[in-house]
């Protein structure tokens, strides 16, 4: 499993080396190495038994690992991932062609198909962090592809904030969990996989409530559920097959893998399906309405996608078996027809030039393979026989109704109703009806545009059909999540009894009910009602942004009150704080000792000289004289070195002060300096703290002189010098042997500090 | 700030001071010394030079801009973790080469030393060159 992630992140690695060395091709050289990493996980998958586990050791210290399991949910969700990651890949040989930074696109994709794996198969805590924060990450660099526009950037940091606020809260989680379950029966200090938790439950706890509402949020930030939701419908500036992968397909089914991965442990108390059936069926039919009210065809599909996370949730938290395996159901259902209709959506604005439902009509003639997927995944969407989605749609109706009764039921048709009417409006407005387009002639498109949505959807057909293995992965992942054998029925029929005859009923009512609506759309009423559901999520992005404005200003007026940009008042605020901040402890334990004080005659003379030089610097007008003086004063420390062997001490001492002497100059000579404050009060109270600063430093000098001190660490180090660090000279080998990591943590510092300094002296230069 | 006497004179001290700077690099594991006193050194040579031309002319003597040689400088003392790293267990730690004429014993903390040379080397001549060259 490792490997194949290694594998697909070198390939990310290596991606944009690749379009330099074979131009437009690495996209093709790219797809079949994603190609490969699905069969190899498909092998490698088939041939474990289920829950098989590997990890790696990567914090022993800590007992965190690296590690990966394989079992039905992480199997069927790997599979998803890298399928429709080939399908994306192709489709963007074709979508992206042109652009001269494509090494960058596929890098970039590569790296987040590497980081969803990696979540879907992480079996340990922090491994699922580790790869959920990285699809984060490699979501906001490809939302943001076009930079150079505000909305864009917006989009991008928008996304991000949401997901990133999620991940946060994913980590609370994660932590509080660990905690709580305790050591595992082997003996590790704090319990540390998923597996172990799901084995423990964790619903008894009293920390329950505190970690069901934290995964939640996670969940309902990544997934774009109410009241996290703005962020999806403004990502989808990024380029179409980004939308088609990460924004439908993928990235945002994370949040409910992880209801899903944690409901054995989470689930099946009164907590867990109040949270999830409410925010679930209430997204569910506010943004399965308000897609309605869009003219935009991807932002259509970004309210559709919302709304069917909507529905998985909601069959969540119902957890009951069935329930589970509707979920399972319409996870691959979904993940098929909405990345095919969002490839397909991509073709129609590269041919017709837009996207917008209104100027679009009559395209089937001009693009007659992606009129007929169109029409395959629509159908799919809207839960026709006998497409998957229609299997899925049935499952759900006979869960809610088992579950949550006629009320259940009822919530779920007005969703299911509004994913007919989508339906509609994607497939037959624009493809049917008088032709219209912004351009008169619709583009060419090439056959690696129209063939992967196609495979996509016509899979959505096909697999009720040919269940196979796809059922095989679907029962095993039901098993995983349901716990409890449970093989996927995929039968079109709901069956005879009341329950079925009931289902039977609703799915007729919802056919019905979404035809009207989609012919009665431009009525005054319809359009109120799909408002409000596009009202609801206009009107958390809007409380979003006045958060983080407030947010903004807040941080910047704070700021503001204390860089003042004048180094006199961050020095006095210095100052300031370090007599306080020693002052408290001189005064209650860190005296001086008093004692004999025997001084010889030319360290009398020495002190003369510093004393002189720290006077003059006070007293002397002009500035050069004034930093002259204070050089004399370090000349003097540094002979005080000398006297007193510290021979290296003393050389940097004169080195350091000949250099500071020589930057004064340039400085003072280039360089306007403070001025001294021109109150008598401003003066007054300079001198007072300069004298309180040299009067606290002068005690903590001297009681670190004069209080006893464990002498053992010096001993140890110089008798350890010479003979393992093979130096005599024990300051220069503590600096680069016993304490390098300090040393080459202070020299960054150094460098980057000298950095700065240069770029603010450039900066000056120019203006 | 030019003088002919302060532009003969950094002519002939600078070969001076580097070399002077370069002993006192590689003695002080043993003697006073080491690489931060060193780059100090170096560094006044070069401040002394760009005091008796400008800071082009100085730039050109030092060869590598300053800037870079504050990543070079920082890239050797990885370069001998890492050594460390893979030929002795663990990060920085030190190996030592059999003893050479002059120059002594080498091994991965002179290495280092040295890294820390270039980088005090660059960062105070950058600095210093950079404020000269500031308009006033």
């Amino acid at each position: 499993m490792l490997w194949i992630l290694i594998t697909i992140f070198a390939a990310a690695a290596l991606a944009p080396a690749l379009h330099r060395l074979v131009g437009a091709r690495c996209g093709a050289v790219l797809s079949l190495v994603l190609v490969g990493a699905w069969f190899w996980f498909w092998w490698a998958t088939y041939r474990l038994p289920g829950g098989h586990m590997e990890s790696y050791p990567w914090l022993p210290s800590l007992g965190i690992e690296l590690a990966f399991v394989t079992d039905g949910l992480s199997k069927l969700f790997g599979m998803l991932v890298l399928g429709i990651g080939v399908a994306v890949l192709v489709y963007s040989t074709a979508y992206m062609k042109g652009s001269d930074r494509l090494g960058s696109f596929f890098a970039r994709m590569l790296f987040f198909t590497g980081s969803m794996l990696g979540l879907v198969i992480a079996d340990g805590l922090a491994t699922l962090y580790v790869f959920w924060e990285m699809t984060t990450i490699a979501s906001f660099f490809l939302i943001g592809w076009q930079p150079e526009k505000a909305a864009v950037r917006d989009a991008a940091h928008k996304a991000l904030i949401v997901t990133a606020m999620g991940g946060l809260a994913l980590l609370a989680a994660l932590v509080t969990m660990a905690i709580t379950a305790g050591p595992p029966a082997g003996g590790q200090t704090v319990a540390l996989s998923i597996s172990h938790l799901n084995e423990v439950g964790l619903q008894e706890h009293n920390t329950y409530p505190i970690i069901v509402v934290l995964v939640v949020f996670a969940a309902v930030a990544k997934s774009a559920q109410a009241p996290l939701w703005f962020w999806l419908p403004a990502a989808m500036k990024a380029p179409t097959p980004v939308s088609a992968y990460l924004h439908s397909a993928t990235m945002v089914k994370a949040g409910v893998f992880l209801l899903a991965r944690f409901s054995p442990a989470l689930g099946d108390t009164p907590l867990w399906t109040l949270l999830l059936t409410t925010i679930g069926g209430a997204t569910m039919v506010a943004a399965g309405l308000g897609a309605l009210a869009q003219s935009d065809l991807k932002r259509l599909l970004a309210f559709s996608t919302i709304s069917v996370l909507g529905a998985i949730i909601y069959l969540l938290g119902m957890g009951s078996e069935d329930a589970v395996a509707a979920a399972i159901v319409l996870v691959v259902a979904h993940a098929l027809y909405k990345a095919a209709l969002f490839l397909v959506a991509g073709t129609i604005e590269k041919a017709s030039g837009s996207r917008e439902l209104h100027e679009l009509g009559g395209l089937a003639r001009g693009l007659p393979g992606t009129a007929a997927t169109a029409v395959i995944a629509a159908a799919s969407l809207a839960a026709l026989p006998p497409f998957l989605g229609y299997v899925a749609k049935e499952k759900l109706y006979a869960a809610a109704l088992t579950n949550l009764g006629m009320v259940g039921l009822a919530i779920a048709v007005v969703g299911g109703l509004a994913m007919v009417a989508a339906a509609l409006l994607v497939a037959v407005l624009p493809f049917f009806g008088p032709r219209r387009a912004p351009n008169d002639q619709l583009r060419h498109v090439p056959a690696a545009m129209t063939l992967p949505p196609f495979a996509l959807a016509a899979v959505g057909l096909v697999a009720t059909f040919l269940p196979g293995p796809l059922r095989g992965w679907m029962s095993e992942a039901t098993q995983a999540v349901a716990v409890g054998h449970h093989e996927v029925e995929l039968s079109l029929w709901p069956g005879t009894d009341a329950k079925g005859l009931t289902v039977l009923a609703a799915t007729a009512i919802t056919y019905g009910a979404g035809v009207l609506l989609y012919l009665l759309r431009s009525r005054r009423a319809v359009s109120v009602l799909v408002g409000l559901g596009d009202r609801a999520l206009e009107g958390t992005a809007e409380f979003a942004e006045r958060v983080g404005s407030a947010a903004m200003a807040g941080a910047k007026a704070l700021t503001l009150l204390h860089q003042t940009g004048r180094v006199g008042s961050y020095l006095r605020t210095i100052f300031v704080a370090t007599v306080v901040a020693a002052a408290v402890p001189l005064s209650i334990d860190l005296m001086p000792r008093t004692g004999e004080i025997g001084i010889t005659w030319f360290e009398a003379a020495i002190l003369t000289l510093i004393v002189a030089g720290a006077l003059g610097a006070v007293i002397l007008p002009r500035s050069l004289s004034a930093v002259a003086s204070l050089g004399a004063a370090g000349l003097g420390i540094a002979l005080l070195f000398a006297v007193f062997s510290a021979p290296d001490l003393a050389i940097t001492q004169v080195m350091v002060e000949a250099l500071i002497v020589v930057i004064f100059v340039l400085t003072f000579y280039r360089l306007r300096s403070a001025e001294a404050p021109e109150t008598p009060i401003g003066r007054a109270s300079d001198i007072g703290l300069s004298v309180a600063l040299g009067t606290v430093m002068t005690l903590l000098v001297l009681s670190a002189a004069t209080l006893p001190s464990d002498p053992s660490v010096a001993r140890a180090i110089s008798e350890a010098s010479v003979p393992i660090a093979q130096g005599r000279n024990v300051v220069n080998v503590i600096l680069v042997e016993v304490r390098a990591f300090d040393t080459l943590g202070e020299v960054t510092v150094l460098g980057t500090a000298a950095l700065g300094a240069v770029a603010l002296l450039r900066r000056r230069e120019r203006s | 700030m030019s003088s002919l006497f302060l532009r003969v004179a950094s002519r002939v001290l600078l070969p001076g001071l580097m070399l002077f700077s370069i002993w006192i690099l590689i003695r002080g594991h043993n003697d006073p010394g080491g690489g931060f006193i060193a780059g100090l050194i170096a560094a006044a040579g070069f401040a002394l030079r760009t005091f008796a031309t400008d800071a082009e002319v100085a730039r050109k003597q030092l060869g590598l801009a300053p800037s870079r040689l504050i990543g070079a400088g920082l890239l050797v003392a990885l370069t001998s973790g890492l050594l460390g790293w893979i030929f002795g267990g663990s990060f920085l730690a030190a190996l030592w080469l059999p003893e050479v004429p002059v120059l002594g014993k080498l091994g991965t903390p002179l290495l280092f030393d040295a890294g820390i040379y270039l980088l005090v080397l660059g960062a105070v001549t950058a600095s210093i060159m950079a404020l000269s060259e500031v308009e006033t």
